[in-house]
């Protein structure tokens, strides 16, 4: 139960979520270790520091989770396990706290809510990212997100809790950079020729971006017929954020 | 003294209000569970014992099992009624909280406080209990509190789903001025499976009867309360062993309880007879006897052990029976069927060095040992000429 202080006075919502390789790297391993050709996923406690808005991810760990595949509300988090680990993490560096926790998905669950809950008590504003082991789209493979009260329309209905989305990205220290560089030159292939390789990176970041632009378009398109078939609610946020752009 | 992991369910509904149990329902059953924990450590200091509330906002696990008796009495402190229970849940989460035990040696078990009306069909219950059987957890129930129509018969056909080998049990306790802590401690739900509670139970009890085992108190000497116990119950296995192929032999109960009475302690400290090891133990036990025959022979009883101790294997037999260590659990049901025959006594002791069958020491101690049947005699001698020297 470790609540720290300064982050309850400077309790601003959360604007950006920075993940650093190495949490990528270990929640992978830890999927790869537990669940590979599984459908189960994985859950684990992220650690790092927030600041002024910003969350900055610099490590994790795994915890034992369980769940009830036919009843999706019978789930089992070690939280034990998850207090005595963080003391011990603690020690390593005092100025990591926990920040959040990550899942598998590879998309939200139901139980997420709860999970998140539970993690209240560790944190105010806890995060939960996704990170898809697999992806098969384009784009960064972590999806943030911390839960908002949502008051319905009609107030006869409790006020429930909902996740939100957050902005993430993938950034790196000096020395995580030069790491993942090591361990990148490992897995790249070898046989391209340096004066390609340079060029082709270019060519090639911009065919993939050009690609991401695409898909966003066309699910811009989708919702939007969405919307006109009535088949989802309008939402003037969206519309707004459309138009602007 | 089994090793166990257990989770204990608790109902923390509305209905736990009640003050029919004193002081109230969930007064009472805090109370049994705090001893529960105690029992449980207890017995065996690597059990584990987990804590989770069923009702409230939903199931939450306040404690994973853990030795520590005093982070789980802390984590039962500041519990808050309401809600409704949910047993189905509870039960399905206190398993896997099990599974992911950390000494996967431990037999897995659940204690489920069923206070509150239960809402589940039977047919759910039975699923469960299926479920259950299958990963051998092992299931108690505590029947207590509100008295609703189908609810003992769903926790009857839950039990019934579960049983294993007898493993399981459920317990009434109907309301009135008994605690709900002192009906358990009779039952099975403390004792585990038949043994283990003893000394422990006999300790809580004390506030009523006492009810100590061996006419030794635990607080005074827990060390030999437990070398009592364990005797017991290696003794009480190898009679249910004997009994089994009792149909030629007979007359075994006579010696062994003649036995017994004598030399409580001496027993603790004798080693499991294998084959192998069932020369010494006899020749402990020899010593052992010596010793207790009161009065007269203590000066043979010393004796014959100065004259045993250029033997190394007597030498060992010496130190055993010295000791008063409790460690070695005991099974003198051989060794004493053994020792009864004296023909057989003597034709040992002459084999051995240093010690004269003729001696008065030796004839005395021959003819304190009551007679044995024939096939006794026949039975033994042809295992102890194998690992005789």
């Amino acid at each position: 139960m470790d609540v720290i202080k300064t982050q309850q006075i400077s309790l601003r919502p959360i604007e950006k979520v920075i993940v650093h390789p190495l949490v990528l790297l270990s929640i992978v391993d830890n999927y790869n270790r537990v669940a590979k050709d599984t459908r189960k996923r994985v859950i684990g406690v992220l650690l790092g520091t927030s600041f002024k808005g910003t969350v900055d991810v610099t490590n994790s760990y795994a915890v034992p989770f369980e769940e009830d595949e036919k009843d999706p509300s019978i789930w089992f988090l070690d939280h034990n396990y998850h207090e005595s680990m963080f003391s011990m993490f603690k020690r390593i560096n005092a100025k990591e706290h926990v920040v959040g926790w990550y899942s598998t998905g590879p998309k939200l669950r139901e139980i997420d809510l709860d999970i998140h809950r539970l993690f209240h008590n560790y944190v105010p504003n806890p995060v939960l990212v996704i990170i898809d082991v697999q992806p098969k789209e384009l784009g960064i493979p972590t999806k943030a997100y911390y839960d908002v009260e949502e008051v319905k329309e009609n107030a006869t209905q409790k006020s429930q809790k909902v996740f939100v989305h957050v902005p993430s990205e993938i950034a790196a220290h000096e020395v995580e950079e030069i790491a993942v560089k090591h361990l990148l030159r490992d897995v790249k292939d070898t046989t391209i020729s340096t004066l390609a390789t340079e060029s082709f990176l270019q060519v090639t970041g911009k065919l993939t971006a050009l690609k991401g632009l695409d898909a966003r378009l066309r699910e811009i398109r989708g919702y939007l017929d969405l919307v006109i078939d009535e088949k989802l609610p309008l939402n003037h946020e969206i519309l707004y954020h459309l138009q602007l752009n | 003294m089994v090793l166990e992991a257990t989770m204990i369910c608790i109902d923390n509904s509305e209905w736990m209000r009640n003050g029919d149990y004193s002081p109230s329902r969930f007064q009472a059953q805090a109370d049994a569970v705090s001893l529960i924990c105690g029992a449980k450590t207890q017995s065996n200091p690597e059990n584990t014992v987990g804590i989770l509330t069923m009702a409230g906002k939903g199931v939450r696990v306040l404690t994973t099992p853990t030795s520590d008796l005093g982070k789980i009495l802390a984590c039962m402190h500041g519990l808050e009624m309401g809600g409704e229970m949910n047993l189905a849940a509870g039960i399905q989460i206190a398993q896997l909280a099990l599974k992911h035990r950390q000494n996967k040696l431990q037999h897995q078990r659940i204690i489920v406080f069923a206070g509150s009306p239960i809402k589940y069909e039977k047919k759910v219950l039975e699923m469960i209990g299926k479920k259950l059987k299958k990963n051998s957890v092992a299931l108690d129930i505590v029947d207590f509190g509100e008295d609703e129509d189908g609810k003992p018969d769903k926790l009857e056909a839950l039990l019934a789903s579960v049983n294993n080998n007898d493993s399981s049990h459920i317990v009434h306790v109907p309301p009135g001025q008994n605690a709900l802590s002192d009906v358990l401690i009779s039952t099975p739900v403390f004792t585990g499976d038949g043994e283990g509670g003893g000394g422990f139970a006999a300790h809580a009890a004390s506030v009523g009867v006492t009810n100590f085992d061996f006419g030794v108190d635990p607080n005074i000497d827990p060390e030999l309360a437990l070398a009592l116990r364990v005797s017991m119950e290696e003794e009480r296995a190898r009679q249910e062993a004997a009994a089994k192929k009792a149909a030629e032999e007979s007359s075994n109960p006579e010696k062994e309880e003649e036995v017994q009475p004598q030399s409580d302690s001496q027993h603790a400290t004798e080693q499991v007879t294998d084959p192998m090891d069932e020369d010494d133990a006899l020749l402990k036990h020899a010593l052992a006897l010596s010793m207790n025959i009161p009065g007269s022979d203590s000066s043979a009883g010393d004796a014959e052990m100065s004259e045993a101790t250029n033997d190394q294997e007597l030498a060992m037999a010496l130190q055993m029976s010295m000791q008063d260590s409790s460690k070695d659990q005991s099974s003198e049901s051989d060794v004493s069927k053994v020792l009864g025959d004296q023909s057989f006594m003597s034709s040992i002791l002459s084999s051995l060095p240093g010690v004269d069958p003729n001696d008065p020491n030796v004839k005395d101690l021959l003819a304190s040992l009551p007679g044995q049947s024939e096939s006794q005699e026949k039975k033994n001698e042809d295992e102890q000429p194998k690992d005789d020297k």
